[in-house]
């Protein structure tokens, strides 16, 4: 659907060069939730802002549905952008329209008729659920309630890939989590491919079926979401992880018993429905002192971990190969000794 | 009586005069003025059509034009006036100044306006595909008319005292009138009576413009 290959782009200034995008590969399939997550300047903005061409690479191919859009006329980017929505952190309504009249600037712009334009702005006012702010100027509307009017208005032309950059960040918690489920219900509904960017993991982990993360420009590291979220590779990657996963303190606040080892457990969706525990303790003898437990889920299904304490003397091994065929990762934290 | 001393014929076509001067040149200030004050935006640095030798030269001739004095303009614009509108006298004559001297005042008001759009709805609307005159149309002056309208009106309201200054030097109008009429033949009541309805039209201009910058601003 959407495959970079190895696009770069420099921001050129007489005294800086400013590398934000470097040599990214990316490839996103049809109906993903793609999430890209890094830090601050990162250039997650700079790389979809590649997607629609509000940027141009120096190198590398972008192509989306099989069209190469580097290369595209000035005629051809423009209709190109009309099937390519996109939804802003500060969400960009034009303050002088109401929100029927936002929603019906794109449709303007592709040329519906009036009565096509307003005909399909009312029915993306009822998927986003704000039919009774037709006629309200977006000063009037929550945070909530613009992305909402933004969310429709990018998919008034129908388009295949929807782009959100930091869509959720001006947002609280709670609205949130309401976005999200939006964004969610188009992506199922419509099957609408979405590209989304973010700094916070649980935006990825609430949402996203693939993620891709970025540092200084670079993809260091991309794929499931359950697998990144599991077994993170890169250094940065498990920051993330942790700030979002694990309150990684556990071994400051326990008391060091030497007789005592901590091991970690990472189960993924399928183990988790297996009595594992009670396994360990009845068929290996494990005596288990549990330290922390949480299970969550990740994109409908549940991924958890289980920091358990255990005589340091105790032999792993087969409870290593059990734990291999249950699909569960087994990791020593701190050996006491 | 107390206003004894005033012809009404004469003091009534000379309001007829200001404004038919003030009027006719609004609208061509309106129509340069907006012109001009696009192309100083859309060439500046980091905007749609970033253009620097279009935008210097445009930037200074507005400057420039800007800084002469009224009256002197005027006098710099006789033999052209003369030669476009073939006489220095009556309502057409102080057209030309008129119109010269409020753009440049106009245009930079409107560039300044252009500039309060926020950079993220240009964004959002070339992520739809917009063009640069879809974009100019259906954002640029929309989100900034709140501005664009109480310019204008600041405007008008100069071009009203402008078109009185002009009334010294020929040109018709309730200036021209206090001026001949009150001033050199020494009837005060001519010259209160052309104050009054000069502040009256100035009044109107005003109460207008603000009617309708609030009207349309939805900003809050
Ligand atoms: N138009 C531009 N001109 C010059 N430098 C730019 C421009 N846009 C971005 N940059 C620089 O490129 C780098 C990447 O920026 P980008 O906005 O893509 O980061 P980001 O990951 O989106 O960060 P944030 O989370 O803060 O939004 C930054 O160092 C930024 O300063
Ligand atoms: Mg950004």
């Amino acid at each position: 659907m959407i495959k970079l290959t190895k696009v770069n782009k420099t921001f050129k200034d007489k005294t800086t060069h400013i590398n934000a995008v470097v040599n990214v590969d990316l490839e996103v399939e049809k109906a993903d939730i793609f999430g890209i997550v890094g830090s601050s300047g990162a250039g997650k903005s700079t790389l979809i802002r590649l997607l629609n061409r509000l940027e141009t690479p120096d190198s590398g191919q972008i192509q989306i549905s099989g069209v190469n859009i580097t290369k595209l006329t000035k005629e051809e980017l423009r209709h190109f952008r009309m099937q390519t929505g996109m939804i802003f952190q500060h969400f960009n309504l034009l303050w002088s329209r109401t929100v029927l009249q936002n929603i019906m600037l794109p449709l303007e712009i592709t040329g519906c008729s009036k009565t096509e334009q307003i005909k399909r702005a009312r029915e993306l006012l009822k998927l986003v659920d704000l039919e009774d702010k037709a006629h309200v100027y977006p000063s009037e509307l929550s945070g909530g309630q613009k992305q909402r009017v933004g969310i429709a208005r990018a998919l008034a032309n129908k388009p295949e890939v929807l782009l959100c950059d930091e869509a959720t960040s001006a947002l609280d918690p709670k609205t949130t989590d309401n976005i999200l489920s939006l964004l969610m219900k188009i992506n199922k509904e419509l099957d609408i491919t979405i590209v989304l960017i973010t700094h916070e993991m649980n935006v990825i982990r609430k949402i996203c079926n693939r993620v891709a993360v970025m540092n200084n420009g670079e993809v260091i590291e991309q794929g499931d979401v359950q697998e990144i979220f599991n077994y993170p590779k890169h250094e940065i990657t498990k920051e993330f992880v942790a700030k979002e996963l694990v309150s990684e303190t556990y071994g400051t606040k326990f008391k060091k018993d030497h007789s005592k080892k901590l091991i970690k457990l990472v189960f993924t969706n399928d183990s988790t429905r297996i009595p594992l525990l009670r396994n360990l303790v009845v068929n290996y003898g494990l005596n288990p002192n549990i330290i922390e437990a949480k299970v969550r889920s990740v994109q409908e299904s549940q991924i958890g971990f289980l920091i358990v304490e255990i005589d340091s003397s105790f032999n792993l091994t087969e409870v290593r190969d059990y734990l291999k065929l249950q699909n569960v990762k087994l990791e020593v934290l701190n050996d006491a000794r | 009586m107390m206003l004894d001393n005033i012809v009404w014929d004469r003091m009534l076509n000379s309001v007829n005069e200001t404004l038919y001067m003030s009027f006719f040149s609004v609208i061509v200030i309106f129509i340069l003025g907006l012109t001009v004050g696009l192309s100083l935006y859309l060439t500046d640095e980091d905007r749609l059509i970033e253009n620097k030798g279009i935008y210097r030269l445009l930037s200074i001739t507005v400057d420039l034009l800007r800084s002469i004095p009224f009256i002197i303009l005027l006098i710099l614009l006789v033999p052209f006036t003369k030669l476009i509108m073939g006489t220095m006298l009556g309502k057409t004559a102080a057209l030309p100044a008129l119109i010269i001297g409020g753009t440049p005042f106009y245009a930079r008001m409107v560039e300044i306006s252009l500039r309060e759009v926020d950079k993220g709805t240009i964004e959002a609307s070339q992520s739809m595909g917009a063009s640069l005159i879809q974009i100019i149309r259906k954002v640029l002056i929309k989100e900034s008319l709140p501005g664009i309208i109480s310019g204008i009106t600041v405007t008008a309201i100069s071009i009203v005292s402008y078109s009185a200054m002009a009334g010294v030097i020929g040109a018709g109008g309730l200036g021209n009138y206090a001026y001949l009429y009150g001033f050199q033949r020494n009837n005060q009541q001519v010259v209160v009576v052309s104050t009054v309805f000069i502040l009256l039209i100035v009044l109107v201009i005003q109460k207008v413009g603000n009617y309708y910058t609030q009207k349309i601003d939805h900003r809050k």
